[in-house]
């Protein structure tokens, strides 16, 4: 084919990429938050308009008017109104905005494959009739390409144009200065209102287009779309036109390498590059970029700050949580039992989690890559395919896995001394969506992978029992990085980085430590959860994965290695008890309600019953009485505030 | 003898402009040495050269005799070289005395590894005695189990200087360590540095307040528009004409 035609050919994709990319940076320009959830809203708009015309039997343009006017927009109303606009007025970090979006995310995902299951569908309806513009004699540009770059230049051109409106002045002054436009009186809330909106309606339009291109499939979908954040990234988070013309560009340069070719294995990896170049494009921008500019820059140095349950530990009975949620599979039937094997496994990858971004004040959007890396070598070890090293027998493959795969996470590290917050985040997922695209995807390297327990633990009782001396060994590891010196001085650094250098701390090294256990356990959680299922399954470890992972660590407290245990127990339980979907969900809505929740469910649950039992249980310390004054609801916060318990998380440890 | 820090042709610039322009400086151990000068000429930017938070343009910064140019912020504290910042940086979910612990413990480096396995630390006693000792010299025993972010801004430069005390300096960079306390304060506050300097501490700091200056310093060093522009003991510096026309804005 011509350049020319190829190069048409990639303006489809291009352009529905750019529409993408102007949504997620309208949103982020007046809002503050990185919706995340955009993708999911693409993927569910999608299924919505399938729903409507293929099983409704809704003429499509009805549908398409009704989804895209009306439905998008007030659903990102709602979104502001139910979700965002609590976080803002009482002044979230970076992070929990993030949160929330993940949780959004979630939620639609989790909704998305309860209603319409998890496998794929192949006739999602087209907006645009399907045909072909004479242009020259030679050269045709489909209708739907014709029609998505018309979109572009109509948002364009709203978006410019808008600015002279008085609303558009009020919209640059949020833009500019959130805080002072605030105070010059211009309604922040129509202006984050007019910014989810249009947000979520350019997602809707977006994923209505890619669809009919792609297999309707809820993590596939949402993925696909997220990837297109590359245009946003590659805009450094300002400018619209860059946005456009990088997704333009993309789009173009993908279609243009269909035309090169090269010899064996070069030729697998070119493929591989010919349909994510969009991945390749967000993790090298991520990369070589040394700044995002990030709205609230004030924020930049709390930007990592988490909803954690601050620094109180995990007494006395309340250990026994997590012990019963592991002790519960040894009185399950055996077809009960073999789905148990999953619980150790998944605790050991959720802790993983919970090593990084609770106690290393780190987002990590990445950790299903390292498992997947870890299912993967574990699988290429036991079967003597690991390039390089002889077959390694039994256990000593859960010893080796997880060094080996600790490199990996030490490159990812590397990044992240620079970097926090938001930009490191990204830099994270892009990191394991290239590995899952560039690894897991690629049949050469992971087809027919069967993977079996070491042979003296190949019963499920014995497999069992060997997962939880893994764990066992994982949360001791984790209690050091807690506890004692190291804990102090991963707190310090999440408190206050420059004081933490000004106290001699190695922060660049310290971080670099926590990325490497952190990667080395959701490692050595991948593969035993390859071996319980009995075989290398990439779908297990898809990049969204990663991020429903880690709103269920956020759910069930970020800095809390019990929580993480029991929530691997709620998700492998739903999962086998409810219909497909249903945990996501449920973990979805939990994320949505965290700021009712603060510290996650189990911090909340000592609590409460602290409250109601009066804190004489035995099963946590008595409280230091505050004194026989009555207070206020507001003077009780203030007591809190100067008397905290100095009991708990105190100088003893 | 070498001195305990020294600065030789620094230059920094930010954002194109030249902060700090060629500046010589030396401070002695056991010498109280003070940075004057009005706002804007580039003190707290020579503090950030001297103490490594970010990169020099252009000359070398030595400490105890060896050239610490190339090194980075942390690993300067490591030394012994320790700064506090005007606007406060402790731990603020932390009480008073861990945060000093935090110090005490992370000046030397050694020990990560066994931390990660879990191996004792077995100079916890050391660390908990030279933090009484800091909280004792600095009248904040009182305060040690209250939360640092519950603390007045007074008392948090305090606490800095008291973490960085625990790093065991034998250098310290103070800027504007009195701000924010009162008269009583910043009297025990001026005896204190004495004590170090009588412990063979240099002590450098940037101070607005001339009285003070003239009553507490050594040698002081004035800064203008990025320059040094004179040096010595305070009777001798505050008086001549080009620095009283610069601090005072006349010429007497």
């Amino acid at each position: 084919m011509l350049t020319v035609e190829l190069a048409l050919a990639g303006l489809g994709i291009g352009s529905i990429a750019a529409l993408a990319g102007l949504g997620l940076l309208v949103t982020y320009r007046l809002t503050g938050v990185f919706n995340l959830a955009f993708g999911a809203i693409a993927m569910a708009t999608a299924y919505v308009l399938r729903e409507q015309v293929r099983v409704w039997h809704w003429p499509v343009a009805l549908a398409a008017v009704v989804d895209l006017a009306i439905l998008c927009p007030l659903f990102g109303v709602l979104l502001e109104r139910a979700v965002f606009r609590p976080l803002q007025r009482r002044a979230a970090s970076t992070g929990e905005r993030l949160v929330a979006s993940l949780g959004v995310l979630v939620v639609l995902l989790g909704a998305a494959t309860v209603l319409w299951g998890a496998q794929a569908r192949l006739d999602a309806p087209s907006i645009v009739p399907y045909r072909q513009l004479r242009l020259t004699d030679q050269l045709q540009i489909p209708l739907s390409t014709v029609v998505d770059l018309a979109v572009i230049v109509v948002v364009a051109a709203v978006l410019v144009l808008g600015q002279r409106s008085r609303l558009g002045l009020e919209v640059r002054a949020v833009v500019e200065r959130r805080e002072l436009a605030e105070l010059a009186g211009v309604d922040v809330n129509r202006v984050a209102a007019l910014g989810w909106a249009i947000g979520s309606t350019l997602a809707g339009v977006a994923g209505v287009l890619m669809a009919p291109t792609l297999r309707l499939q809820p993590y596939g979908l949402t993925l696909v779309m997220l990837e297109t954040m590359a245009v946003v990234v590659v805009a450094q988070l300002t400018s619209p036109v860059r946005a456009i013309a990088a997704g333009l560009l993309i789009g173009i340069g993908q279609a243009e390498l269909t035309r090169v070719h090269l010899q064996g294995r070069a030729d697998a990896m070119l493929d591989a590059l010919k349909s994510n170049l969009f991945v390749v494009v967000l993790l090298l921008a991520l990369l070589v970029l040394h700044r995002l500019d990030e709205s609230g820059g004030s924020d930049a140095g709390t930007a990592a700050r988490l909803p954690a349950g601050g620094r109180r530990s995990i007494t006395g009975g309340w250990w026994l949580l997590p012990a019963l949620t592991l002790a519960v599979p040894l009185v399950l039937n055996a077809h009960d039992r073999r789905t148990a094997l999953g619980v150790p496994a998944m605790a050991i990858v959720l802790v993983s989690i919970v090593v990084v971004s609770g106690y290393g004040g780190q987002i990590s959007l990445g950790q299903a890559g390292f498992a997947g890396l870890g299912a993967l070598v574990a699988a290429r070890l036991a079967s003597g395919t690991m390039p390089g090293l002889p077959r390694v027998p039994g256990v000593l493959v859960l010893g080796l896995v997880p060094l080996l795969v600790m490199p990996v996470g030490l490159l990812m590290g590397w990044p992240a001394i620079r970097r926090r917050g938001l930009f490191l985040a990204l830099t994270t997922f892009a990191f394991s969506v290239t590995i899952s695209r560039f690894v897991f995807d690629q049949p050469a390297i992971t087809t027919g992978l069967v993977v079996h327990p070491p042979d003296a633990f190949g019963s499920d009782n014995n497999f069992y029992v060997l997962e939880l001396l893994c764990l066992g060994a994982a949360l001791a590891l984790v209690h050091n990085l807690h506890r004692g010196r190291l804990g102090r001085a991963l707190a310090a650094v999440r408190d206050d980085e420059m004081g933490a250098l000004a106290c001699g701390i190695d922060v660049r090294l310290l971080k670099l430590l926590v990325f490497a256990a952190s990667s080395a356990l959701a490692a050595l959680g991948g593969a035993l959860l390859a071996m319980g299922s009995r075989a290398f399954d990439a779908s297990a470890f898809d990049p969204i994965l990663g991020l429903v992972w880690f709103a269920v660590v956020i759910v069930f407290g970020i800095d809390s290695a019990s929580g993480a245990v029991i929530g691997a127990g709620v998700l492998v339980a739903l999962d086998a008890a409810a219909p497909s979907g249903a945990s996501i969900l449920v973990i979805g809505v939990a994320a949505l309600f965290l700021g009712r929740l603060p510290g996650g469910l189990v911090h909340t649950l000592m609590r409460t019953v602290e409250r109601v039992t009066g804190g004489r249980t035995g099963f946590v310390p008595s409280r230091a009485p505050i004194g026989a004054v009555r207070l206020s609801g507001a003077g009780r916060t203030v007591a809190r505030a100067i008397h905290r318990p100095p009991s708990v998380g105190g100088t003893t440890s | 003898m070498n001195p305990a820090l020294e600065a030789r042709g620094v230059s920094k610039r930010i954002d194109g402009a030249l902060i700090v322009d060629s500046v010589d400086f030396v401070a002695e151990a056991g010498r109280i040495t003070v940075i004057v000068g009005p706002n804007g000429a580039g003190k707290t930017t020579l503090f950030d050269c001297l103490a490594g938070v970010g990169s020099v343009d252009a000359g070398s910064v030595w400490h105890r005799g060896a050239d610490v140019t190339r090194s980075s912020f942390d690993a300067r504290a490591r030394r012994g070289l320790a700064r506090t910042f005007q606007r406060s940086s402790v731990f603020s979910t932390m009480t008073v005395a861990e945060n000093l612990r935090v110090a005490a413990e992370s000046h030397r480096r050694r020990g990560i590894l066994r931390g990660v396995i879990g191996l004792g630390e077995p100079q916890r006693q050391r660390h908990r005695a030279a933090v009484d000792e800091v909280l004792d010299d600095l009248g904040l025993t009182g305060l040690a189990d209250v939360p640092a972010g519950a603390l007045p801004s007074g008392t948090l430069h305090l606490v800095e200087l008291a973490r960085a005390l625990c790093t065991g300096p034998d250098t310290l960079l103070l800027d504007e360590p009195a701000s924010g306390l009162d008269d009583t304060e910043a009297e025990q506050l001026h005896q204190l540095l004495h004590r170090l300097a009588a412990r063979r501490i240099a002590v450098v700091m940037i101070e607005h307040d001339l009285t003070l200056v003239d009553e507490t310093a050594d040698v002081v060093w004035v800064m203008s528009a990025g320059r040094m522009i004179a040096s010595g003991p305070p009777a001798d510096v505050l008086r001549r004409p080009e620095v009283t026309a610069l601090l005072f804005g006349r010429a007497s």
